[in-house]
């Protein structure tokens, strides 16, 4: 247990390590003089003169691996640098558009969690059964839709024509529906389709038979017994998918107009504001590693007598 | 159910092919003739699909819409394929610590959300096929490596392959006439799932203008050209959308009939 955990810990420093090095290199790679942008303003061009000396001001004429950590050092210290296009500071711009993305992704989360697993529950009962083969068919097609295009068609649907759910801003819950249904729709169907052969993988164990040897109810048995070891593997996919929502929203948030992080990094990308686009792709990186280690910590502390196997150093 | 579903995805993906290919024979108009008199004409008999906000025929269009994104999508996973199933060969097959040293890389490219991932990176780079290619394959090559590792691993414990290495042969011999031939099942069901989704990115990146760029007549594009008038003229998102719909469907139908057929039941593989 205890080494397990300091192999743990090790990989996630890694990771971190990696994906800070990959957001930074977005930044060198980028195309333009750093220096040049952070200055440009609507209607104005600084001078060479200007340029150099902001270039040294942001230490551009350092070597790029002490750029890297003095880069890293300031992230550390919650500075992500100004934005090259409003001039704020990106910190800033993420606290204010972050709980915007967080609650679609909490409500997608919900609706993922809830629909998946019952869709998933319901087919493993009935394997093989028509409704299986329904849910199957269900699954597939909603795995298979543009998220964009469903959106577009949702207000179309119940915007245009029935007139019964707003089509954008960022308001309560009505605001939310259609964006968070159609950026839940794709893990949705995943999270049905491993739920189910979650539940059908414990059928084959020796507790199952002999529980419904017992005759105990169907209750008993699905949701008492099964459920509870058929679940853990879905828990380490929600984990995940709560990290890919964070970093997925981008689509939605443009076509609603939410103003998440997503919608502006979108927006980043046209204007060069590359410090943003930096910050959001660490930002969600992170989010992704922290929640999938909480979700693997969560599962040990459910059920510790599950082999700490599938790891990254089996 | 699933060998009549499969076959008919076959029949319509060649379909799909076919018309991308012939795209200049089949299609009546030059997908990018703005015919100013009849711009949104609405169906009409000159025009079956009706034209978009710039009078071009939008027929023609949906015939010429997927060929881009398809050869993109196809070309961005094998490249994929090859780097991540390279990888996960040599991670599973050599082991120790050159086995570490990749999967903490590919632990690393798996932890960055693949939108926000291919979003940054195909922004970074600027618009143009050969960038977009470059976007996904550095955003996805990494799923490949770690499920063909773990079947290499499972493959690697058979004792005849114990045996062979026994016997003197070389790695690369066995690596290419016993890992790969007996791991090509997943990897083909592994390639068909992956350029599903590949699709479903690049549509996505071509509607948020990332991707495919206008002029080009491309399913997502259209969508994206129709975002001020669809609301009026739903048709000029409704058959873009379903073609990406159907094609993509197709892929992922394709998938699990050959899942069935090579009698996979890996849940890894989704």
């Amino acid at each position: 247990m205890k080494e397990y955990i300091i192999e743990k810990v090790k990989s996630i420093f890694i990771v971190l390590v990696g994906i800070s090095l990959l957001s930074f290199l977005l930044g060198v790679v980028s195309p333009g003089d750093p220096a040049e942008l952070s200055l440009s303003k609507y209607g104005y061009s600084p001078t060479p003169q200007e340029i150099e000396a902001r270039r040294v001001e942001m230490g551009l004429d350092k070597p790029i691996h002490i750029q890297y950590i003095n880069w890293v050092k300031n992230i550390l210290k919650g500075d992500f640098g100004k934005s090259f296009s409003t001039k704020e500071n990106v910190t800033d711009m993420i606290i204010r558009k972050a709980p915007v993305t967080f609650k679609l992704a909490m409500y997608s989360i919900v609706i993922t969690s809830v629909f998946g697993i019952s869709l998933g529950v319901i087919a493993g009962i009935n394997k093989n059964k028509p409704i299986d083969n329904l849910i199957k068919l269900i699954t597939n097609i909603l795995f298979s839709l543009p998220t964009f295009w469903l959106a577009l068609l949702f207000i179309l649907i119940f915007s245009e024509k029935l007139g019964i759910l707003p089509t954008s801003g960022d308001g309560g819950f009505k605001y939310m529906i259609m964006p968070a249904v159609s950026l839940s729709l794709i893990t949705m169907s995943t999270t049905a389709m491993v739920m189910r052969s979650s539940m059908i993988q414990e059928f084959g164990k020796q507790y199952y038979t002999f529980a419904k040897a017992k005759g105990i109810s169907k209750y008993d048995l699905y949701i008492k017994n099964v459920l509870p070891n058929a679940i853990l593997p879905v828990l380490t996919i929600l984990g995940n998918f709560f990290g890919s929502i964070l970093g997925g929203s981008a689509v939605v948030e443009t076509i609603f107009a939410l103003s998440g992080i997503g919608s502006y990094a979108v927006e980043s990308v046209f204007s060069k504001d590359f410090p943003y686009l930096q910050a959001y792709v660490l930002l969600t990186g992170l989010a992704f590693v922290l929640v999938t280690s909480l979700v693997d910590i969560l599962i040990i502390i459910i059920n510790p007598k599950i082999r700490l196997k599938g790891d990254i150093y089996e | 159910m699933n060998k009549i579903l499969g076959k008919l995805s076959i029949i319509v993906l060649i379909i799909i092919l076919l018309v991308s290919i012939f795209a200049n024979i089949i299609s009546p108009y030059d997908p990018n003739f703005q015919d100013k008199e009849n711009r949104l004409s609405g169906f009409t008999q000159e025009h079956k699909l009706g034209t978009d906000p710039l009078g071009r025929d939008m027929l023609s269009r949906v015939i010429y819409g997927g060929r881009s994104s398809i050869l993109i999508g196809v070309l961005a996973t094998l490249v994929s394929m090859t780097i991540g199933s390279g990888m996960g060969i040599i991670s599973g097959y050599f082991g120790g610590r050159l086995d570490k040293f990749i999967t903490s890389i590919t632990n690393i490219f798996q932890a960055l959300p693949q939108m926000a991932f291919t979003i940054a990176i195909a922004g970074v780079l600027g618009p143009g096929i050969k960038n977009l290619i470059l976007a996904l394959v550095i955003s996805s090559w990494a799923g490949f490596s770690r499920i063909v590792r773990a079947e290499v691993l499972k493959v690697k414990e058979e004792p005849y392959i114990e045996a062979m290495v026994y016997l003197g042969s070389s790695d690369l011999s066995i690596i290419l006439f016993h890992i790969i031939p007996n791991i090509m099942p997943n990897i083909i069901i592994l390639l068909t799932t992956r350029i599903g989704r590949s699709l479903l990115s690049i549509a996505a990146l071509s509607f948020l203008g990332l991707g495919v760029q206008p002029p080009n007549p491309d399913w997502s594009v259209m969508i994206n050209d129709a975002r001020l008038y669809y609301r009026s003229y739903p048709y000029l998102i409704v058959v873009p959308g379903f073609s990406i719909f159907i094609t993509i469907l197709s892929i992922n139908t394709l998938g699990d009939y050959l899942r069935d057929i090579f009698d996979i039941r890996s849940e890894e593989i989704i």
